[in-house]
């Protein structure tokens, strides 16, 4: 169109003075009155017709003419990368649950227990007290019964009741809801096969505020405590109408749905931004929060609106912080950028405070915007690791020797402080470092090699090897610290076993993480060194799913590496390692370890009713793995993250998880500046 | 001719029945599914998996699979979407689709006539050191990396100079208490641009007789200067009053994907100008219309341009389909929510019946700008024609 105006601009100079010219130029100044006049015309009306406006859509939860709540001012702008799936709790927490989906949920929902941040310690939520212990029934079910605190409100002013946790498992059980809720409720009493299995048989208000969760065995802290206990409760007061079929529920818009939160919806805009805004009403705000060096948190809330309460929860000695709780902004808002890129550049802009990112910044865009004025770098580990498996249900991966002299023989620390330049931490264990109480020392081989140099390593390997009765027509040698081994050749298992030729490690292609391909070229060679053809499979995500664990496939593969994300509460290696679990049936045990050992000390720890008590189990699981090596745990990198230093500030950066992971951007303590 | 359309549309069905059975089946093949993230959760038991493999059918053969969902297809039920559960295809199409309508309908008209005007140049001017830096120009904006570049323009106009939005469709701020979401701003736009569009056509078939060239030139601009004052009218008054604020909001974070766009779009069509004009240009009555004495301009725009204009116009039909479909790297880069983010997402999330449902309104649009294409073509070309009957 431009080139259009030009080609007539040029043209009509050419005939200036003309009738035709004059008639324009007539055209013209009367246009540019209309738009001058019109201009004027259209901000008085807009004024005055705005509140007039009827016909708004039922995504829109602020009219124009609402006055502006009292309470907190500001805005905390915050950039996601997705649109999330719903605004409903229900669908979310079923299928629909994407992190992003879960970053913009508003707080729909409420729990017995929940934990503190940023030291995850379990304290109660609607709880009076954190009940740790069932009451035997004699008919071989258990009852935790849990007393509700009185007097709070959802947002719509109907009372949080134990009503609520027995509409919420009934709607659960009733509607055979699935995704999450299984987990939180177990409602499954019986399998495809009609065996029994472990579950919650039900959960009733044994009166107003009391809640009576009943299982069919007795369990311990991650079935309790860490699930059913923390599980999402609704109001039945507005849900119940609703919840007729899973249909009608899960098509719910939920932007009016009560919240027990100071947050509700306000403008949902898909594909472009959402907003929160602070409920002036609420009873959700406020209260202090202390944090303590031992681990426990203490816990002071009185707002003068809801209920006052006070409690401290796990070991509250040594020095402490505290932070307030807020809100101290009056709105959030969630932007949506597809790429980012541009969302980063945004955030340089100034447009954004923070960029809701679970998988963090990456190393060197971090390290571009160290130098960018105003932004704030934060570096925090993450709940999980990245993971060498073996399938031990074929040869050579069911030779604990073999598993173990290739534990020794791969130089984790040359690859990460040399190849990838210290950007990962090394992990030994399936739990976090991070979490110091549960994490074990280091025992068995691993630890026998850790200090070894790259030819100790070899040579130790190798030694494992002719220790456990495997054999070699030449057994080959290590030359040097700055070359390879030369390999034993024709070598065999105990029984004589001959290991199969152009065994593949399945990883992720570069594309998708170029850490953990760069290390199965590294474990592939260092495995060859060993007299084994071995050779790293780069590969895409889906693909090593579908083969490593799908139950038709699970002895189709030698080795394979992904990661795990996991639960603050350290229960995975139950999931990972124990044999009821194993994937050939379905389960998360990929590698197909079976060791009764294991698994009675896994029973145990499931059953385990106290922190101290699951700490121990806890690590002689860990050592039990550390002897079997099912996985070779390899690394985790840092979660990086950045916000606005100049415009918002947090109570607290360092948190496992990082911001994204542990409080969603932390919009309920976050403070403006501006 | 009936029986040359009755063969075309005989075929046409055939083309559609194969597409639709092979994208099922190449959506089918990808790796993984839409609930792998179930799979890999160690937080949850493996019934959680079972549970929503069976709700969705997923544990039935892919036979059955593909045929029932043809059957369905074919009565109008497109199913759920795996991820948006219980929104259904049609929903979530009929979200999307206004914003990818709006920006890449302005975007191909501006691309297209851009790149028209400035091939008609090229041709015309041939040797002259305009053709060999304009073509040079165009070859380099044709073959550019597209994201890079497009980034490149994100970061300079954005970043850099701060005269235009990063990304979005609006400004959040300014729509915090909108009193309609953007959709609705959108199809009124869509409506306006497209009554606009069609009133700038009449003026054009209306004034294109007069023999005049400063006249048909004046009258033509009349009339655009008309078109919009009458805009400004209309979009001051009733609800649209309301709405333009809006509405301008979305235009100024129009400009930048369409400017982007248009710089590496504009070359296709100015190139192929180029070379069809100067076939066209070697033609018998282009000499004729020389010895008549008429004016160069005149030739060029009247005579040699308009015969070009055919081959262009083909080509532009056929980019009509990205309209729909919208474009992936733009929509991603540019954080359009439209149909190309749609569709990337549900091919990335394995969510195949809104992949389907996409590809097929795509599949279905496409055939028919050809079907379009090959009767107009029919039509203007009497050796079609005879060869069909023959």
């Amino acid at each position: 169109m431009w080139i259009f105006c030009i080609q007539k601009g040029e043209k009509l100079s050419n005939f200036r003075g003309s009738k035709t010219w004059r008639l324009i130029l007539l055209f013209s100044v009367f246009a540019m009155v209309v738009v001058a006049c019109g201009g004027d015309t259209a901000e008085e009306e807009v004024a005055e017709e705005a509140p007039e406006t009827t016909a708004a859509p039922a995504t829109t939860a602020a009219a124009a003419e609402e006055v502006a709540p009292s309470g907190p001012d500001g805005v905390y702008k915050m950039a996601i990368f997705s649109d999330p799936q719903s605004n409903n709790y229900w669908a979310y927490y079923d299928t629909e649950s994407d992190v992003w989906t879960g970053y913009v949920m508003s707080g729909q929902v409420t729990s017995l227990y929940t934990l503190s941040i940023p030291n995850y310690q379990l304290v109660v939520n609607m709880a009076g007290e954190l009940v740790e212990t069932s009451v035997d029934n004699g008919d071989g079910t258990f009852t935790y019964n849990v007393p509700v605190r009185q007097g709070y409100t959802w947002s719509d002013g109907s009372p949080i009741t134990a009503h609520d946790w027995q509409f919420t498992f009934d709607t659960v059980k009733g509607l055979s809801l699935g995704g999450n809720f299984l987990s939180a409720y177990p409602y499954l009493c019986e399998g495809d096969d009609g065996a029994s299995k472990n579950c919650v048989v039900s959960i009733v208000a044994s009166d107003d505020y009391t809640v009576s969760v009943t299982f069919n065995y007795d369990p311990g802290l991650s079935t309790w405590q860490y699930g059913t206990a923390q599980g999402p409760a609704f109001s039945k007061a507005y849900w119940e109408s609703i919840a007729t079929d899973k249909e009608s529920l899960y098509a719910h818009d939920a932007i009016n749905a009560p919240v027990a939160s100071a947050f509700v919806y306000d403008k949902l805009e898909q594909g472009a931004f959402y907003t929160w805004k602070y409920d002036a009403d609420t009873m959700w705000s406020g209260g202090t929060t202390t944090i303590y060096d031992g681990g426990g948190t203490s816990i002071d809330w009185d707002n003068g609106k809801a209920p006052a309460f006070s409690g401290e929860f796990g070991n509250t000695s040594g020095d402490s912080f505290s932070y307030d709780s807020g809100p101290f902004v009056g709105t959030v808002e969630y932007t949506l950028y597809s790429d980012q890129d541009a969302a980063y550049l945004a955030f340089q802009n100034g447009e954004v405070d923070f960029v809701l990112n679970p998988l963090g910044v990456k190393r060197n865009l971090f390290n571009q915007l160290a130098t960018v004025p105003g932004v704030e770098l934060v570096q925090n580990m993450p709940l999980g690791m990245r993971y060498f498996a073996h399938n031990t249900r074929l040869f050579p991966g069911s030779d604990k020797a073999f598993r173990n002299a290739v534990a020794c023989v791969v130089d984790r620390d040359f690859i990460i402080n040399s190849v990838l330049q210290g950007t990962v931490e090394r992990m030994d264990g399936t739990i976090s470092g991070a979490l110091t109480a549960w994490a074990p020392p280091l025992t068995g081989t691993l630890a026998d090699c850790q200090d070894l140099d790259t030819v100790g390593k070899w040579e130790k390997a190798i030694s494992i090897l002719q220790d456990a009765g495997w054999t070699a027509d030449d057994w080959g040698e290590h030359p040097g610290n700055d070359t390879r081994a030369i390999p034993p050749t024709g070598i065999k298992g105990p029984n004589g076993e001959v290991p199969p030729e152009d065994m593949l490690i399945y990883a992720p292609g570069p594309g998708y993480d170029p850490l953990r391909n760069t290390f199965s070229l590294f474990i592939a060679d260092y495995i060859r060194q060993l007299g084994f053809d071995v050779t790293a499979r780069p590969t895409g995500f889906s693909v090593i799913v579908d083969i490593v664990f799908g139950a038709e496939n699970c002895k189709n593969w030698n080795f394979y590496m992904l990661g795990w994300g996991v639960g603050i509460y350290p229960d995975s290696a139950v999931a990972f390692f124990h044999s009821r679990n194993d994937s050939c049936g379905g389960g998360f045990n990929t590698p197909g370890y079976n060791n009764p050992e294991f698994d009675a000390v896994a029973d145990a720890f499931e059953a385990a009713k106290t922190v101290d008590e699951a700490i121990k189990l806890s690590n002689q699981m860990e050592a039990i793995l550390f002897e079997d090596l099912p996985y070779l745990v390899l690394f985790n990198p840092p979660v990086l993250e950045v916000y606005r230093g100049d415009t918002v500030e947090y109570p607290f950066t360092d948190v496992l998880g990082g911001l994204t992971d542990a409080c969603e951007g932390c919009p309920g303590v976050v403070k403006t500046k501006n | 001719m009936y029986k040359y359309v009755f063969k075309r549309i005989y075929q046409l069905i055939i083309v559609f029945f194969l597409f639709l059975v092979t994208s099922y089946v190449l959506f089918d093949s990808i790796p993984g599914n839409a609930f792998q993230n179930l799979l890999l959760n160690p937080e949850l038991p493996p019934e959680a998996y079972e549970q929503v493999i069976k709700l969705y059918g997923l544990d039935k053969p892919l036979t059955e699979r593909v045929f029932l969902y043809i059957g369905n297809f074919f009565q109008g039920d497109f199913g759920y979407s795996y991820k948006h559960y219980p929104r259904t295809p049609i929903d979530l199409i009929a979200e999307r689709l206004p914003r990818t309508l709006m920006l890449f309908a302005m975007v191909n008209i501006v691309a297209f006539y851009t790149g028209f005007l400035i091939g008609k140049i090229l041709a015309w001017r041939r040797g002259s050191k305009s053709e060999t830096w304009i073509t040079v120009t165009s070859v380099f904006s044709y073959t550019i990396f597209y994201p890079w570049f497009a980034l490149m323009m994100l970061w300079f106009f954005g970043y850099k100079l701060d005269w235009l939005p990063i990304g979005k469709f609006l400004y959040p701020e300014k729509w915090y208490d909108a009193p309609y979401d953007s959709d609705v701003i959108f199809v009124s736009m869509i409506k306006f641009t497209a009554v606009v569009s069609i009133l700038q056509i009449l003026v054009y078939i209306f004034t294109r007789n007069i023999e005049s060239l400063n006249l048909r030139r004046n009258a033509r601009f009349a009339g655009f200067m008309v078109l919009t004052i009458a805009s400004l009218f209309y979009w001051n008054s009733g609800d649209l009053l309301i709405q333009k604020p809006y509405a301008m909001d979305i235009a100024y974070h129009m400009i930048l994907p369409i400017f982007t766009v248009t710089v590496v779009a504009f070359a296709g069509t100015a190139l192929l100008t180029r070379t069809t004009m100067m076939e066209v240009m070697k033609d018998d009555f282009i000499l004729t219309a020389r010895a008549k004495g008429l004016s160069q301009r005149r030739i060029r725009d009247r005579h040699a341009a308009r015969n070009a204009l055919l081959p262009v116009v083909t080509s532009f039909i056929f980019t009509i389909v990205t309209i729909i479909d919208g474009s992936v790297l733009t929509e991603t880069i540019f954080s359009w929510p439209g149909m190309g983010q749609l569709i990337l997402q549900a091919v990335l999330e394995e969510d195949i019946p809104v992949a389907m449902a996409s590809f097929s309104f795509i599949g279905i649009f496409a055939l028919i700008a050809h079907f379009i294409a090959d009767i107009s073509y029919a039509y203007l070309d009497p050796r079609i024609r005879i060869q069909s009957q023959g």
